[in-house]
């Protein structure tokens, strides 16, 4: 174990425990029978790996041994006895001294799908389960029997997992119920799913159709428990916080754990500004005795106090700028469909240059006139003359698409 | 920009706004250099071409970034300027250094009638976001109120208009108790 074996890692392993004993809980004989160390699961990991390495000669305990070198010999040893106790290795050949084992594949697959529990909490287990079913009984096909089975095993996995999202809803803390939260990933689909299984059972098996009831209730008693828990996680987190589903913790490690190159993805599309507002002097004037300056920027006219039933004047003011801006951009265009900048603002003053500059950017950020400034790189800087700094950029015409 | 030195300190003054560095740093390119009272360090600023300032957003009609409390602040920073900046011929920065007291009197002038404790809440916070923004420089423990490196950044021809500003702004009244 290195330094890094903290809280965080001691409280991730107990949680896969945890997860190891609910899935195997329905096989166990015993409460301590189950495993209650995460490192045996990836021994056995291991092993099975070696396994299909080896290919069909199969492996000796020595060679087992060597390929799980880096777990305790006595770990192995008690390992070897159980797995072999419960057939997940057999031996190669049914013979007496048989050295050579081979590993089953039934282990190795539910190995595979406890890892996806581990993941998704099962739920997506559900959804497949449905998908299935639901291609199995299409059309009919399947018997009476098989139908039954999915009404009934379907029912009582929704009602489990109603009663516990409730639990945790009601007498849960909301830290709890924010961990289990994956329980309300796409809650939507499962009861689309769920509901097409109910359809096909009920319109093929009409005599399974109080079975179906019960299947519809537990489908909408799903769909109100997600809504309250989702409800619940929503007031939890609070108007001004983003709605996020992880707690703290999980993000804390994020940023403790991720690369450079990771956290700085994050950064990647965001530009950054030094907060620092402009204090103009016109405004500084005014705010210190009340002396208004006249400002540069154009303000609107004056509007009548009087309403006037629909939203007129701003419209014509609007269409009159409108029309302003279009008589400025076709004489600078002159004909064209579109005009270099530096054309435009060389041979005048910055103060004529930077009024034509604003009149372009004001038509190309009108959205109801078809003009279009585009700049591309890199600067020129260009010493005693105007501008002084030019990006190049061709103001143009926009062809709307007929 | 050709010189990369150059695009990286620009990067970094677009980040964190005015840059304090040791005096033997090199001016980069396009970049203002103020040179602090004590001369140790010495702020870089961008400066844009053709003294065009922010206030140009508001003519191309894009978003400018909010005052805070708008008046209120540019009351408390005209203040400033009224009480450090004595050489009114030359250029504010860097001016001499003022009281908090000073300039807070200054604005109790301008703004008669309210009372001791809202024209304190009200000052300190003014101040305290003009710091923030470096357009005044506070030492808070010495109570001493300077110009930040953002006053330099007023264009030559805005300069008439501050001092015509400064001329009608009253003195701080000296005869005023410290602390009343």
């Amino acid at each position: 174990m290195d330094e890094q074996f903290g809280l965080d890692a001691v409280a991730a392993e107990q949680a896969v425990v945890s997860v190891f004993e609910q899935i195997v809980a329905v096989l166990a004989r015993k409460a301590d029978a189950a495993i209650d160390d995460a490192t045996l699961f990836q021994l056995a990991d291991t092993l099975f790996a070696a396994f299909a390495r080896a290919g069909e000669d199969g492996l000796t305990v020595e060679q087992i041994k060597a390929a799980c070198a880096a777990f305790p010999d006595d770990v192995i040893e008690n390992r070897l006895g159980v797995l072999r106790k419960l057939g997940a290795i057999q031996p190669a050949f049914d013979r007496p001294y048989q050295r050579e084992y081979r590993a089953s594949f039934t282990s190795y697959v539910s190995m595979l799908f406890v890892q996806r529990m581990l993941a998704r909490g099962g739920q997506s287990e559900l959804h497949q389960l449905l998908t299935m079913e639901k291609t199995r009984l299409e059309g009919g096909q399947g018997t009476a029997e098989e139908a039954l089975e999915v009404v009934v095993g379907v029912t009582t996995a929704l009602r489990l997992l109603v009663a516990e999202l409730v639990a945790l809803t009601i007498g849960g803390t909301v830290e709890a119920l924010r961990e289990r939260a994956p329980l309300l990933w796409n809650a939507k689909s499962l009861i689309d799913q769920a509901s097409a299984v109910h359809e096909i059972l009920l319109k093929f098996w009409p005599e399974l159709s109080r079975l179906c009831g019960e299947l519809r209730s537990a489908i909408a008693a799903y769909g109100d428990a997600s809504t309250n828990a989702s409800a619940r996680l929503i007031a939890a987190a609070g108007t001004s916080r983003a709605l996020n589903l992880l707690p703290p913790e999980m993000w804390k490690r994020f940023a403790r754990r991720a690369t450079v190159g990771e956290l700085a993805a994050v950064l990647a599309d965001q530009v950054f500004d030094a907060p620092s507002p402009w204090h103009d002097v016109a405004d500084l004037a005014e705010a210190a005795v009340g002396r208004s300056q006249p400002t540069s920027g154009r303000s609107t006219p004056p509007r009548s106090r009087v309403p006037d039933g629909d939203e007129r004047p701003s419209q014509e003011w609007s269409d009159a700028e409108a029309e302003r801006l279009t008589g400025i951009a076709e004489e600078v265009l002159s004909g064209g469909d579109s005009v270099a900048v530096e054309q435009l603002l060389s041979d005048t003053d910055w103060v004529t240059a930077r009024r034509v500059l604003a009149d372009l950017v004001a038509a190309s950020n009108n959205d109801r006139l078809g003009y279009r400034l585009t700049w591309s790189g890199p600067v020129q800087v260009r010493p005693r003359s105007v501008p002084s700094w030019l990006t190049p950029g061709v103001f143009e015409r926009v062809r709307r698409p007929a | 920009m050709s010189n990369p030195e150059a695009a990286l300190w620009w990067a970094r003054s677009r980040a964190v706004g005015p840059l304090r560095v040791p005096s033997a740093t090199r001016t980069p390119a396009g970049m203002l250099r103020l040179v602090g009272r004590g001369g140790e360090h010495c702020w870089l600023l961008p400066r844009p071409p053709d003294d065009v300032t922010p206030a140009m957003l508001r003519e191309l009609r894009m978003q400018v970034l909010p005052v805070e409390f708008p008046n209120e602040t540019s009351r408390v920073l005209a203040a400033a300027l009224r009480c450090c900046w004595t050489d009114i011929q030359g250029s504010p920065w860097p001016g001499r250094p003022a009281t908090m007291r000073e300039v807070l009197d200054v604005v109790d002038q301008l703004t008669p009638g309210r009372g001791e404790e809202v024209l304190h809440r009200f000052g300190v916070g003014a101040l305290r976001r003009l710091n923030a923004s470096r357009w005044l420089d506070i030492d808070d423990d010495a109570q001493r109120v300077c110009l930040g490196p953002r006053v330099a950044t007023w264009p030559d021809q805005d300069l008439p208009v501050l001092r015509e500003l400064c001329r009608e702004l009253p003195l701080p009244r000296p005869d005023r108790e410290p602390d009343r």
